[in-house]
């Protein structure tokens, strides 16, 4: 009886040591992968560690005054307004206001760069520089964003992350 | 004719001995059928990995409660040596509990009184090479239970069919050989006769496929492959043969939306990680994928980040949920995702209802509606032998951990982590390896400057978008949450605490301290009127791979090994 416990002890022993597994690749940390052949580094990254290559935008929602808002208001009736509406809800182009908007999931760079490049749809970057800055002001005031202090400007739209639509 | 009325009482009585009682009222086991999966919200076990179809990890149970939490116990424990993460929420049908470990082995207790039913250990049998292509530890996320059986996907790729009454096999198929590129972790899921699950290895040169499999003979009824071949649609989205090891795998377990029969199933990367390997949108990485449970076509998709070099898999279950949005109850998908943003989705076709950070997220700046297209800073995708700095680090804001609904306050809550990290480009080797490690960018992780630790657990009014509450912790938060009709969230951090907040509230109303830390899936079933808490305690996982300097040291004197709690009243 004792000798059958005792082999039960070693074999649930022996069980424990087998069942040990193989130690966890640490995969994850370069060079000490244990995958079949590691993959060939030709060089290191160059760059020290930390180093950006770029700054990543502002996240803010850039200020604009109330009166480019509005001067923004015209000139999206004259040039926006025939396929998009003229309270932005949509028409042949895609709604730009209405909450279920297009734009309003867009950062405000993205929309800015889209608009210049894009728009009007048949005559892109037909209207004058200051006048898509504008109309950018204005769709920054339509999606909730209040007027601040300082002007609206290329540089400030195009340096934008924040998203056009205000968050919750 | 005597005879056969003879066999027939004899089968009768076979049946009755199967679903035997035990003197109780719960059967310790009863067949699982369609109905009742569909059924599955007021079943009092847990019968699949998330309880739900719809992924939402509640329990309607409430005989625990936010007054009488304080007094929950240990009721029985049961105990297992590996020293890597337990991450399967125990699965409850009758008075069966099936529990699966890392390195795929598989128990039954019974779920009253602890009491081993029956063991299988599929651990012998994984060649090692088949652990070579694992990228986050040796892990399982537990089984889908269909007829009388018991169904687990493993580290070498296999499907197995255990008969969930004594453990014998009933079938054992083999989807990918070992070592080339692919590993199964996940839980599959059970859905009209098939078993459903999703392969890993988007840091091994894989290319993602979903595979539906006959629950009775384990024959394969269809295969989606998650990233299309040239000719496909979506195929242009990938240059020349790069579609043939480009990630997208569906690792983790998907949800199932019964109303229009969509299973709706997340993707991981793109692989490899050095995205000047592979310009293009490169779907479906990264995205939810729509597809017929019958016959594997897909419907339709959604993309968060389109040629994606920072690893934000879009993984994680998507839970599906009926919620008031500004006057309407819309049919909602949602994640927390690794990019960390918070997409809430129309589930029906697709289409983004709102989205928002919920940490610090610089490499994914929005999503553009009209051309269907995730929109990221182009100037955070590192180049070879350029660093960059961004937030979230690659484990993302959320890695695979599930972020329960409750229903009652249409709350969404998620685990979180606030970290940042820089990323290089690397010279990519000349050929592909199949089965190497190939990401081909280096990386560091950091603490998100802003940010109190690097954890946290947070509550969402999905109605709103807006967050109500938060717990910040100095440790990640790396545990799924459950949420009941006892107003109470349970969930777990590394450092051996095991919690239960006020949904309502987030404030935290009990703490157990367990012999190691959680990473896994916490649950909570009823037998005979009682109710039950579960979980696994066991860290691992993802999570170790923090590694490096500024982390690694508070998780070094976590305990290792895996511990199941019960707990009642």
């Amino acid at each position: 009886m004792r000798n059958a416990l005792l082999v039960i002890v070693l074999v649930v022993l022996a069980g424990i040591v087998q069942h040990t597994p193989a130690p966890a690749p640490s995969v994850f940390l370069p060079g000490t992968t244990t995958a079949t052949s590691p993959p060939v580094l030709l060089h290191p990254p160059l760059a020290p560690k930390g180093t950006l290559v770029t700054p990543p935008p502002s996240m803010a929602v850039p200020s604009y005054l109330p009166q480019q808002a509005r001067q923004g208001q015209i000139a999206f009736y004259g040039n926006c307004a025939e396929c998009h509406g003229a309270a932005g809800e949509g028409n042949f182009g895609p709604a730009l206001i209405t909450a279920d908007g297009n734009v309003q999931w867009q950062p405000i760079y993205y929309v800015f760069s889209y608009m210049q490049q894009h728009m009007p749809a048949g005559n892109a970057n037909d209207l004058k520089p200051e006048q898509y800055v504008d109309i950018m002001a204005f769709l920054i005031q339509a999606h909730g964003h209040p007027p601040g202090k300082r002007a609206l400007t290329a540089a400030s739209a195009s340096g934008s992350g924040a998203l056009l639509g205000a968050q919750p | 004719m005597r005879r056969i009325v003879f066999t027939a009482l004899l089968a009768a009585l076979t049946a009755c001995a199967q679903n035997a009682t035990n003197g109780h009222g719960t059967p310790m086991w009863t067949t699982v059928t369609d109905e009742r999966l569909r059924n599955a919200a007021s079943d009092p076990g847990w019968l699949m990995y998330l309880r739900t179809y719809d992924g939402q990890g509640h329990s309607p149970l409430a005989q625990i409660t936010t007054a009488n939490v304080s007094k929950l116990h240990v009721v029985f424990t049961h105990s297992v040596s590996i020293p890597e993460g337990y991450e399967a929420p125990p699965i409850v049908n009758g008075r069966t509990m099936i529990v699966t470990t890392p390195m795929d082995r598989m128990y039954a207790l019974d779920a009253v009184t602890g009491k081993k039913l029956w063991e299988f250990d599929h651990d012998q049998d994984i060649p090692k090479v088949a652990l070579r292509t694992v990228c986050c530890d040796m892990v399982n996320r537990g089984v889908a239970l269909y007829g009388n059986n018991a169904y687990m996907a493993t580290l070498d790729n296999h499907v197995i069919a255990v008969d969930a009454r004594n453990g014998k096999v009933v079938w054992d198929k083999t989807m990918n050989p070992p070592g080339v590129g692919y590993a199964m972790t996940g839980a599959p899921l059970a859905v009209h006769g098939k078993i459903i699950i999703g392969d890993g290895g988007g840091e091994y040169g894989s290319r993602g496929v979903i595979f539906a499999l006959d629950a009775k003979t384990g024959n394969e009824v269809w295969r989606f492959y998650t990233v299309p071949s040239r000719n496909e649609p979506g195929g242009k989205t990938w240059p020349n043969d790069t579609y043939l090891h480009g990630g997208a795998d569906p690792w983790v377990t998907g949800s199932y939306d019964v109303q229009t029969n969509t299973l709706l199933w997340g993707t991981g990367n793109p692989s490899p990680w050095l995205w000047l390997q592979h310009p293009g949108q490169n779907l479906y990485s990264d995205s939810l994928v729509a597809l017929d449970p019958d016959t594997g076509k897909l419907k339709w998709y959604f993309q968060e980040t389109p040629n994606d070099p920072w690893d934000y898999d879009a993984a994680a279950t998507w839970v599906q949920a009926d919620v008031p949005i500004k006057g309407v109850t819309r049919k909602i998908v949602y994640e927390f995702s690794r990019n960390g943003w918070l997409y809430v989705l129309d589930r029906t076709n697709g289409d983004l209802i709102y989205m928002r950070r919920y940490v610090t997220a610089t490499s994914v700046l929005g999503y553009d509606r009209a051309h269907h297209i995730g929109i990221v800073d182009e100037a955070l995708k590192p180049r070879i032998g350029q660093a960059i700095f961004t937030c979230p680090a690659f484990f993302g804001g959320n890695n695979w951990w599930s972020f329960t609904y409750d229903p009652q306050l249409h709350y969404a809550i998620t685990p979180g982590m606030r970290t940042c990290m820089t990323l290089a480009g690397q010279q990519p080797p000349k050929a592909f390896n199949a089965g190497a490690f190939q990401t081909n960018e280096a990386f560091k992780v950091m603490p998100d400057p802003k940010a109190y630790g690097f954890g946290a657990l947070q509550a969402y009014d999905l109605t709103t978008g807006k967050r109500v509450w938060h717990y910040e912790t100095k440790m990640p938060w790396t545990d799924g949450t459950l949420s009941t009709d006892g107003g109470l969230v349970f969930s777990g951090t590394p450092d051996q605490k095991f919690y239960a907040f006020d949904a309502k509230t987030g404030k935290v109303l009990w703490v157990f301290h367990a012999r190691s830390g959680f990473v896994g899936q916490p649950m909570s079933y009823e037998v005979d009127g009682k109710q039950y808490i579960a979980v696994q305690s066991g860290y691992g996982g993802v999570a170790p791979f923090w590694g490096q300097a500024k982390v690694a040291p508070m998780f070094k004197h976590i305990p290792l090994g895996g511990t199941l709690y019960v707990f009642s009243l």
